[in-house]
């Protein structure tokens, strides 16, 4: 499924910056300065098509005593299907750089 | 300076839009769901300018991620179909549909105005009751005339007769009115059933329906006293009878209201009978449904014209007598149908129908098709199956 997702600029963002280690939703939304409603549904498709994985962190939990956190981290498929699109988007390799 | 914010910081509002926007999904996503994005907020660091804002609008991308988590993991057709079997969807719609019949009768205005204030302008209709034969018929204008010359209770009266004419191969009604009658029409709030009205001078009318406002504390009583006088004046006048245009439109207020009383109560019993646990669920919607059914009626009711007689017009009285009561009969039909194929502890619509025991069989484990509740409350046994009358029975585990 992950070869036929057709993905955007916009979602190569998203998955360079899983990829850099920020990998709470809200830090993504920091991190590139999309909204939240072009943030959250790019991940439930990269998640869908199993470029990137979530995982409840609790952790977090027991340093603060909130809530579990939802986070989200790249698959072995999501770091091949990235470095493909470097070569699509040359602009997105220099940002990660 | 940065401070942390806690659950409790989270704004109530933002909670709200949260659970509204969770609605889109399943249930049985919706609690992760709604887990996610609320320990985003609590973990989030709020700046001390304009943070609120910038919560807001992060809050209402919820939307745009619960459909596409919806279209992608549960399918929109699927849960329509998930949400139509809960126990608040028919609450919900019938909320919805009473909601859009008062916005479309600006909060049923013309109803409520007829109900509980009499909009007629103290306008009473003449008319002239038939000996033996029941009905009404149009006034003698002589008589009319006789009486205005010697009355004390009429302000204003206007004659009128509902003619026929054709144009273009169609017979269209053509009220012909006095300039008087043309004036109290103005100030009616209904009028008589005709969408072309022609001036004509009262002479031209020798039997016309009669339209009256009658002076500002005048009795009704009074006026009728008067006019049977003039019934003695000329071989073959009788008394008219005079009837407030507020009750010729309210007539069918007892007689329909009094039907759809004993249906309302009619459903309730059957509620009761299947001795149902979630009877608040039950009583809210036929609440609602018998809601709707009466508001819709007391619009046309308020709407109703009028004929010469000081009646309604055929085709208005069986809109106004007969549909309501057809619609509560069919409404009672269904939500009696409905209640029996739901749990009698949670409300929720029964599922999975599965053939049970033996077809044929009349004493041990006859055939019976068993309905089950999707919250695992009970089951719904219909049997013997094959048979159009079978017995119902509700089990509970």
């Amino acid at each position: 499924m992950s070869d036929r997702l057709n993905l955007t600029y916009t979602s190569g963002l998203i998955l360079q910056t899983v990829a850099q280690g920020l990998s709470y939703g809200f830090d993504i939304i920091d991190h590139t300065g999309l909204p939240s409603g072009t943030v959250y549904p790019a991940l439930r498709r990269l998640e869908g098509a199993g470029l990137v994985a979530s995982l409840w962190d609790r952790n977090e939990t027991e340093k603060s005593g909130g809530p579990p956190r939802k986070y989200y981290k790249l698959t072995p498929s999501g770091q091949d299907r990235l470095r493909l699109l470097y070569g699509r988007f040359p602009l997105l390799e220099r940002t990660a750089q | 300076m940065d401070t942390r914010l806690t659950s409790r910081t989270v704004p109530v509002g933002i909670r709200c839009l949260l659970a509204t926007a969770g609605v889109l999904l399943p249930p049985a996503m919706r609690s992760a769901w709604v887990r996610e994005w609320h320990a985003e907020f609590w973990y989030s660091l709020a700046p001390a300018h304009g943070y609120r804002r910038k919560m807001w609008a992060r809050a209402l991308g919820a939307f745009p991620d619960a459909w596409v988590l919806l279209r992608q993991d549960c399918g929109v057709a699927r849960r329509i179909h998930e949400a139509l079997r809960s126990r608040c969807a028919p609450i919900i719609l019938l909320v919805l549909l009473l909601s859009v019949i008062g916005l479309l009768t600006d909060g049923f205005r013309r109803g409520r105005a007829l109900l509980f204030h009499d909009d007629s302008a103290g306008l009473v209709l003449i008319a002239q009751p038939i000996p033996f034969m029941g009905g009404s018929a149009r006034v003698p204008s002589a008589q009319v005339d006789a009486w205005l010359e010697q009355s004390e209770t009429v302000a204003e009266l206007g004659r009128w007769s509902i003619g026929d004419r054709v144009r273009a191969g169609q017979h269209i009604p053509v009220c012909r009115a006095d300039a008087g009658a043309l004036r109290l029409f103005a100030e009616a709030p209904v009028k008589p059933p005709c969408r072309l009205f022609e001036l004509t001078s009262s002479k031209a009318l020798p039997f016309a329906g009669v339209l009256a406002r009658l002076k500002s504390g005048a009795p009704v009583s009074k006026a009728e006293q008067e006019l049977a006088q003039t019934a003695s004046l000329h071989r073959g006048w009788a008394q008219p009878r005079v009837t407030r245009l507020a009750d010729t439109r309210t007539r069918p207020l007892k007689p329909v209201g009094l039907v759809l009383l004993i249906v309302f109560l009619f459903s309730v019993l059957a509620i009761r009978a299947n001795r149902m646990a979630a009877w608040v669920w039950a009583i809210s919607k036929i609440a609602l449904s018998f809601a709707a059914i009466t508001g819709v009626w007391a619009e046309l009711m308020a709407r109703a014209p009028f004929t010469e007689t000081g009646g309604i017009p055929p085709l208005w009285s069986a809109l106004l007598y007969l549909a309501p009561a057809v619609a509560a009969c069919s409404a009672a039909w269904w939500l009696r149908r409905d209640a029996r194929r739901r749990c009698r502890i949670c409300y929720r619509a029964l599922a999975l129908p599965v053939l049970v025991g033996m077809q044929g069989r009349c004493l041990f484990e006859p055939g019976c098709v068993e309905h089950l509740c999707g919250a695992g409350h009970g089951s719904l046994l219909v049997g013997p199956a094959g048979q159009p009358t079978g017995e119902e029975s509700w089990v509970t585990w």
